[in-house]
């Protein structure tokens, strides 16, 4: 019985120690050295160049529709546009401008679904989409989607996809996530793509 | 009858000794410690490892209620922390007070010792442990690494249109902030002080014009935090927060919208003086610099299964260079701190173009703790096992003699 008693007391005791009130104002004198992280900043940026990056100066060098219930979020190095689509934002569709080849970039993305690469016989005779003013190979993929970088593969997802070939660079637009978003997002993501246009 | 008497008698002292160091306890807490492991790794799967070990194995927290796949079970445990810190104190009372000592019992106290150092390497690494990475790309040095899930505020002094001081408003301060909660932050050595509302876990700037907005959600020079339900894996949670500059008497000045995704700090002039605004994941400095020469990787054929990840790298300290490959599974281990081989990028790099490594950093005190531990435990148990053994040998012939 004294055992149980003394269970109660050092719960009670503990419950009272984890009851600590929220401070609502804090006196700050911390400070950190510099690192080589420390460059020059941007400084008096607006909102949306913050917010934006180069989107806010004529959205990466593109013209296009956004479609119905896409929601832009910030451009990065490798993401010149980037949307977050579905209905929690679980899939993504992102234009990326990359080296290589056109094949290259469509065994890459085969890859990340497990699926063996194509020959060039079979590069050859992908569906075509038109974009970007010209004619942009069509990849579809579906099943364990591994995008790498650390990240756990995801079971279920699926993938459409355009890759264009200038002289310079390849140009790609990944759409990618949950396969039942995929799917219900794959007309808009078509007509998105045709909406795009180099800037003048 | 008499021992229930005399137990009655004993002082109060003497009945918590004897409750700490008892069989019953131990076994109470051990499989206390298997259903946290148990839930914990149920739960996991739903709300991410961060989450979830911060839920179960903090010393932040002393009761917890289960979920299991998304539903409350209303039965409160303690906190994995707690139930091994008094497991260590039982262990430590048990040997101390109730294991027999004497040569024939040495491997037992040997293997209780491993136990305690294994229990005490599992409280420093929880208290005193970080973790963060630090990404560079080839040809470039960082002396930097960011935790993987500490956010800050940071106030930076400009000068000459660089960085010259930077305030801090630590993770601590933070990270317990709700979105109607409201902190004043007073910046002991600027002329102005700082209130942050509107802190979110998860949330991305969105302009106006392109997104849906709440009722609660303030909009600042055309944009708003659109807030998003926490990411599984932590550490791609990107917090956003509203802050106020306050004068020093409390006269309120500008609002600026802070947030992790943004590509910029935000700019604050106040008596012709620069400022930078920035929210962003908290920065670690390393004792030397890391200079990365070359980074080179391999797949296994036909799989994104890493076959071999490499990463030349110079340590510079005091003007002095030491070459250091760091490899997977082979880490560099220098002045306490271990640099694992993480990941690489970017993904979609043709042949030629310039890269980068990403190294897991980690600082802890009892890195090795639980591998040294083994060793002790397991040299308990042999020697025990070889005492049984030869005892058992040597006593044979006398059984014999007995039995005939």
């Amino acid at each position: 019985m004294q055992d149980r008693y003394l269970m109660v007391a050092l719960a009670a005791a503990l419950a009272l120690v984890g009851c600590k009130p929220q401070a609502t104002v804090v006196e700050i004198s911390e400070t950190r050295e510099l690192t080589t992280e420390d460059t020059p900043p941007r400084l008096k940026a607006t909102s949306a160049e913050r917010f934006q990056g180069s989107r806010a100066a004529g959205p990466a060098g593109y013209r296009y529709e956004t479609p119905e219930g896409w929601t832009p979020q910030p451009a990065s190095m490798l993401r010149s546009l980037n949307f977050a689509i579905g209905p929690e934002g679980e899939g993504e569709v992102y234009l990326s401008r990359t080296r290589g080849d056109v094949g290259s970039n469509v065994n890459r993305w085969r890859k990340q679904f497990g699926m063996e690469p194509l020959s060039p016989g079979e590069l050859a005779k992908l569906p075509r989409t038109v974009g970007l003013g010209g004619e942009l190979a069509l990849v579809d993929a579906a099943g364990t989607y591994a995008p790498g970088m650390g990240r756990p593969p995801q079971e279920g997802f699926a993938l459409v996809g355009v890759i264009g070939q200038s002289p310079d660079e390849v140009v790609t637009v990944k759409m990618v996530g949950p396969e039942a978003v995929v799917q219900a997002e794959r007309e808009r993501f078509l007509q998105f793509v045709r909406s795009l246009q180099p800037a003048e | 009858m008499e021992s229930s008497v005399a137990n009655r008698n004993k002082p109060l002292a003497a009945k918590v000794v004897e409750f700490l160091s008892g069989y019953a306890l131990a076994c109470i807490l051990m499989l206390l410690l298997l259903v946290l492991t148990w839930l914990g790794t149920l739960e996991q799967v739903d709300r991410g490892l961060f989450v979830t070990v911060k839920k179960y194995f903090s010393y932040e927290t002393f009761f917890l209620f289960p979920e299991i796949k998304g539903k409350l079970v209303p039965l409160p445990l303690p906190s994995a922390f707690w139930v091994g810190a008094v497991f260590f104190v039982n262990l430590a009372l048990g040997t101390i007070l109730r294991v027999r000592k004497g040569w024939k019992t040495i491997g037992v106290l040997i293997a209780h010792g491993g136990m305690l150092f294994l229990l005490l390497g599992a409280f420093v690494t929880q208290v005193f442990s970080e973790r963060g990475n630090m990404a560079i790309t080839e040809g470039e040095v960082s002396n930097v690494a960011q935790h993987y899930f500490d956010h800050v505020i940071e106030v930076t002094e400009i000068a000459d249109g660089k960085p010259a001081k930077v305030h801090v408003i630590a993770t601590r301060h933070l990270e317990d902030l709700q979105p109607d909660d409201e902190r004043l932050f007073k910046m002991a050595n600027l002329p102005f002080d700082l209130a942050v509302s509107g802190y979110r876990v998860n949330a991305r700037p969105v302009s106006v014009s392109q997104g849906a907005r709440g009722p609660a959600e303030e909009v600042i020079d055309g944009f708003f935090l659109q807030a998003r339900e926490p990411e599984v894996e932590a550490e791609r949670n990107m917090p956003g927060a509203v802050v106020e500059v306050r004068a020093k008497d409390g006269t309120p000045g500008e609002r600026f919208l802070l947030s992790t995704a943004s590509f910029h700090p935000a700019t604050l002039e106040i008596d012709g003086k620069l400022y930078a605004l920035n929210l962003r994941k908290a920065l670690w400095k390393m004792p030397f610099t890391v200079a990365l020469d070359n980074f080179t990787h391999e797949f296994h054929p036909g799989t994104m299964r890493p076959k071999r990840f490499e990463s030349e790298i110079r340590r510079i300290q005091d003007g002095r260079e030491e070459p250091v490959l760091i490899k997977m599974n082979d880490p560099m281990r220098r002045q306490g701190f271990t640099f694992f081989q993480a990941s690489w990028g970017p993904q979609n790099a043709a042949p030629g173009d310039t890269l980068f490594s990403v190294f897991e950093v980690v600082r802890n005190p009892a890195d090795k703790w639980p591998e040294w531990s083994l060793y002790v435990t397991g040299v308990g148990l042999l020697v025990h096992f070889l005492m049984k053994l030869v005892l058992f040998i040597t006593n044979q012939p006398k059984r014999r003699v007995r039995a005939s």
